[in-house]
């Protein structure tokens, strides 16, 4: 258990002593310091253990456990440990090129002001078209994959300003700033997660620390 | 002696056992990491 979540029990814990107080001792609420008991126990104390809830859950949804935890899931899960460099989900998670355990959400959040609320917004109808409705097969994006998630890490760096592909064509680094060339479509990065090709993959396997 | 609640009492001892029982669910979710866990905490959150 990690300290915010012993800190979390810790204040379910003491509010519902608290409320337990005026459940059985209702006539308390009589005594000004009774009112004040009630105001802290039934709206204070319950109001920030929902509060530090709901944001321990969101921090736990944007792990790559959570993303997978879902059956329909397993295969993009599989694919993050392919055997092969042309892979890009492979290459990022196998050489830390995103954190490992926030791997899916580093990828599939949007990088705007509003991305993290929109991103679990789109989970949310995830969890509905799994329990409700039919996931499509196989799954799409809502949209094309924006470059700006992208650039979000390899803007400025060297080895994508300098890459011998992204300089032969003089316009293709602004080009694909402004995502009118897109990263995953234009035929260099395609390899995604290619889920129908897994049966014939090879896999990595992480070696024991 | 009249021992009778009062009517502020038994909303004060609804809302408190509803509360308690929100803040038990919201305890068992903490220790379920998958997606229905997320929507019950909102849920009692709400």
């Amino acid at each position: 258990m990690t300290g915010n979540t012993t800190i979390l029990v810790a204040v379910i814990l003491f509010s519902i002593v608290l409320i337990a107080c005026l459940v059985l001792r209702p006539s308390i609420t009589a005594t000004r310091g009774g009112k004040m008991l009630a105001f802290v126990a039934l709206l204070i104390f319950p109001a920030l253990a929902g509060g530090m809830g709901v944001n321990r859950h969101i921090e736990r949804s944007k792990s790559t456990n959570f993303c997978l935890s879902c059956h329909v899931m397993e295969d993009y899960g599989k694919s993050l440990r392919v055997d092969d460099r042309s892979f890009v989900p492979a290459t990022h998670f196998q050489y830390n090129l995103v954190p490992r355990d926030q791997a899916c959400y580093t990828c599939h959040t949007d990088y705007t002001m509003y991305g993290d609320f929109n991103s679990k917004l789109r989970g949310l109808k995830h969890v509905y078209a799994y329990y409700l409705g039919k996931p499509s097969q196989p799954i799409k994006l809502y949209r094309p994959y924006n470059n700006r998630e992208c650039l979000h890490c390899h803007l400025g760096a060297r080895s994508f300003e300098e890459s011998e592909a992204h300089t032969k064509d003089p316009q293709a680094l602004s080009r694909m700033k402004l995502n009118q060339l897109n990263c995953s479509t234009s035929g260099c990065h395609n390899i995604i997660h290619n889920v129908g090709q897994l049966k014939d993959a090879t896999f990595w396997k992480e070696q024991e620390k | 002696m009249n021992t009778q609640p009062t009517k502020i009492e038994r909303r004060i001892r609804l809302a408190g056992i509803l509360l308690i029982a929100g803040l038990l669910v919201e305890l068992v979710t903490l220790s379920w990491g998958r997606p229905t866990a997320f929507l019950f905490c909102c849920w009692v959150a709400r």
